[in-house]
């Protein structure tokens, strides 16, 4: 019974039966007057009647006072308890709606209160809780940020737990809760995991190198691969690796050319060595053939000639790679001189950046500021980098005897550092495809060493940084609707169009999304693009989102922003406020876009009117409010403010749809599936 | 006219053999060094019009005798004309910058070596 009928309409069927019995009464008090005191019927029956409507109608409206006064009141102050029950709420509770209920009201707002201190003393606690492990996570934030090699943690089943900034740059678009198989192939891990495996079982816990080619199969990862073990459960394995594109093509370039530089050189060689023989095996040969033989010496020492020069120069560029390489800023390298030499130094390092081994370099420099410096009678030092044409020269200018040829190569002979072993200065010019030599002009003299220019390196924003780890993502996955809500990734989307009727040739402008995984809003890893629809955008649409023809004239179109956007919400259940109207958009472009938008849907708003039958409001902005997200006015109907105003809502929903017996993704598509015929009747 | 007079500064007997018959041929003096340490007092005995001056010697390097002669204010009317079996760019480069004349990369067709010389010893003289 109390499950079949709600509040309002036990109290409906309560009045309904009070009007009914009343009528009942007056009927039967009528009938026994008529019968102990006779009269005219037609009395009774006019009084009867006016008597059992006016009994209906008091009832009737009693029963809707009632209703509009005490039910609602009571239906909305237990689903704002509720709200406030599962999740962090902070708005005060509207007395104002249950001013009719008595001390209910008061009482409630007491209970919200002591509720809300109860959460901020456990928020206190926690945080210095927190506190304590922030240094912690701190330093292995920054460990792990500022490893050159990429760092991956994966579950059993292959989502990423953690990355870091060097996978990051490796792979692009990393996501926590996204499946490694989209980044890499798997085949050679899998292979290398099984050899781990085996190894375990015999024992041995080293870890197990791979080669691996990344998904678009432009770049080889070489790294190893070891478990994370708590006892005898496995709960995933750590990744490390680097980019071994370059090494391999390195090699594969050297085989290459040792091969081509046999063969280009064997042809000509042979050619030159018949026509030697016949030259020489007959002293008799007429002018006009021995002519010919010259031409064809001539045609083949040049082909050796021209393969000789191609060969080097295709060396030199294999060379230079195999030398580690990174962005440099010539400031840098003046600035560790000056640090480590103890003389006078200008420096002007303007701004450029070179491509070259930074410490080696600095270390070639000190050795001939040292040797300049030694022999005495040379002043004003002064170190200039200057861009000519591909490459920064450095300079050393001074003033005072110039410097000899014999005395600059002797100081590059010479080791360079216990670092780098046995190597001189002159196989870091080597490495470096470069070399260094003395000039004199109107400066007095200077030492010139070119090296290749670089543009600046990108700088990383430090706004807005992805979360790049989380520990609790849960190893076990079974079937999908099967899965907690809590324990799901979820893309939280929404879109701008240019109408409201996908299937009369509205077109999508703008797509942007939010990622939650395990119940945090990823605000690092935000998806966000405009869309040229290829048409015009109705002025009113503009007005609505603010996006014009002008703004995604440089867009991408649907074809690529959809295919990215499906890359992002791989293996996510996928949300919107009004989803049905978001997805048809989206499914009607499929066939464009070449790829399915097959995943898990949730809408908020059906799981509002599941959540919340007493109220008609399932707008946003009334979601928003009642959960106590703020959406800044500039933010809204902006794809990417509403995407992230629902993500909060719909995070907050997951706690109340638990209490509400909705605890699995199964369970909420039922009852979204359950509320679908509310739509009709709801205003969006 | 006077003889011009050529100095080959090279260690490669083969190559040795067959540039001092191109260049005799010519009608130029020539004496060969083949040994960097004796070259600059060949150099400064003979006084040259032009040093055909290999850069990878035994004892001093093509880089600092060109150095040297560059050095000496008496020496400033010899033409200089460097070669190196080392391809790169940066290495004709750094013989430009100390003072080379011109500068061939090895190997080389033997006319073109000496319509260099050829252009060279017609040139005037820095001096």
């Amino acid at each position: 019974m109390r499950e079949r009928f709600g509040l309002r309409l036990r109290f409906a069927l309560f009045f309904a039966a009070l009007g009914v019995g009343g009528v009942a009464i007056l009927i039967g008090a009528l009938w026994l007057g008529f019968n102990r005191n006779g009269g005219p019927m037609d009395g009774y029956v006019l009084a009867g009647l006016a008597a059992g409507f006016g009994i209906l109608g008091l009832t009737a409206w009693i029963g809707y006072l009632f209703d509009e006064n005490v039910a609602r009141p009571i239906l909305g102050l237990a689903s704002d308890l509720n709200t406030r029950a599962r999740a962090d709420v902070g708005a005060e509770i509207d007395e104002e709606q249950a001013r009719y209920l008595g001390a209910l009201a008061p009482a409630a707002r007491a209970i919200h209160e002591a509720l809300s201190e109860a959460r901020e003393a456990q928020e206190r606690a926690v945080a210095r809780e927190t506190d304590r492990l922030a240094r912690e996570k701190a330093l292995f934030e920054a460990l792990l940020r500022d490893l050159a090699e990429g760092v991956v943690v994966v579950t059993p089943d292959n989502r990423l737990m953690l990355f870091n900034r060097a996978a990051e740059d490796l792979l692009g678009g990393l996501g926590l809760d996204r499946p490694l198989g989209a980044y890499i192939r798997l085949d050679p891990l899998s292979h290398a995991i099984e050899r781990l495996d085996k190894n375990l079982a015999r024992g041995h816990s080293e870890a197990e190198s791979f080669l691996v080619p990344t998904a678009d199969g432009e770049r080889f990862l070489l790294g190893r691969v070891s478990p994370v073990l708590s006892g005898d459960d496995r709960l995933g394995h750590v990744l490390i690796f680097h980019d071994a594109t370059e090494d391999l093509q390195a090699h594969a370039d050297r085989d290459h050319l040792f091969n081509t530089l046999m063969e280009d050189v064997r042809r000509p060689a042979a050619a030159i060595g018949a026509v030697l023989d016949v030259l020489q095996s007959d002293a008799d040969i007429p002018p006009k053939t021995r002519a010919t033989f010259d031409a064809a010496m001539n045609e083949e020492l040049s082909r050796l000639f021209n393969c000789l020069r191609d060969m080097d120069a295709r060396h030199g560029k294999i060379t230079t790679r195999h030398w580690p390489m990174s962005k440099v800023a010539a400031d840098d390298i003046f600035e560790g001189l000056k640090a480590r030499i103890d003389l006078p130094l200008q420096t002007d390092g303007g701004a450029h950046f070179l491509r070259c081994d930074g410490f080696a370099i600095m270390e070639v420099m000190a050795r001939v500021v040292q040797g300049l410096s030694q022999e005495g009678g040379r002043d004003g030092f002064a170190l200039r980098a200057e861009r000519h044409g591909n490459e920064v020269w450095l300079s050393l200018q001074w003033q005072g005897a110039e410097v000899r040829e014999s005395d600059l190569d002797a100081w590059l002979k010479q080791p360079l550092s216990e670092s780098y072993g046995a190597y001189s200065g002159r196989d870091v010019l080597e490495g470096h495809r470069t070399e260094i030599w003395s000039e004199t002009g109107g400066y007095g003299h200077r030492i010139v060493l070119p090296l290749e220019a670089s543009g600046a390196p990108a700088l990383a924003s430090e706004d807005v940084r992805p979360e790049f780890y989380d520990f609790n993502l849960p190893t076990n996955v079974g079937e999908v609707a099967e899965r907690k809500l809590a324990d799901l990734s979820f893309v939280v989307f929404d879109t701008e169009t240019t109408g409201l009727a996908p299937s009369g040739g509205d077109k999508i402008v703008q797509i942007a999304g939010v990622r939650i995984v395990n119940g945090r809003i990823l605000r690092g890893e935000v998806f966000d693009t405009l869309v040229n629809p290829g048409c015009a955008i109705p002025p009113a649409s503009t007005k609505v989102h603010g996006i014009s023809d002008d703004m995604v004239t440089e867009a991408p179109d649907i074809v690529s922003a959809g295919q990215a956007f499906h890359r992002y919400c791989e293996g996510g259940v996928l949300v919107a406020h009004n989803a049905p109207f978001d997805m048809a958009f989206l499914r009607r472009d499929e066939s464009l876009i070449g790829q399915q938008f097959d995943h898990p849907v949730l809408c908020t708003v059906l799981l509002s009117a599941a959540l919340y039958e007493h109220t008609g409001e399932h707008t946003l902005d009334a979601l928003a409010e009642r959960f106590g997200v703020t959406i800044p006015p500039e933010l809204r109907h902006t794809a990417l403010g509403d995407a992230m105003a629902t993500a909060e809502v719909f995070l907050q929903m997951i706690g109340v749809m638990q209490a509400a017996g909705i605890d699995t993704l199964g369970d909420a598509i039922s009852a979204g599936q359950r509320m679908t015929k509310i739509r009709k009747a709801q205003d969006y | 006219m006077e003889e011009k007079k050529v100095l080959l500064v090279e260690d490669e007997d083969n190559i040795a053999l067959a540039l001092e018959h191109l260049i005799a041929r010519q009608g130029y003096a020539l004496r060969r060094i083949a040994d960097g340490t004796l070259a600059m007092e060949a150099i400064v005995e003979d006084h040259p019009d032009l040093v055909v001056l290999d850069v990878m010697l035994p004892g001093s390097s093509g880089y600092e005798i060109c150095q040297s002669i560059r050095r000496d204010a008496k020496l400033a009317d010899i033409k200089v004309l460097m070669m190196t079996a080392r391809g790169g760019e940066v290495e004709r480069r750094k013989g430009m910058a100390l003072g080379a004349d011109d500068f061939m990369t090895k190997p080389f067709a033997t006319s073109d070596l000496t319509n260099r010389i050829k252009t060279l010893l017609e040139e005037p003289s820095n001096a």
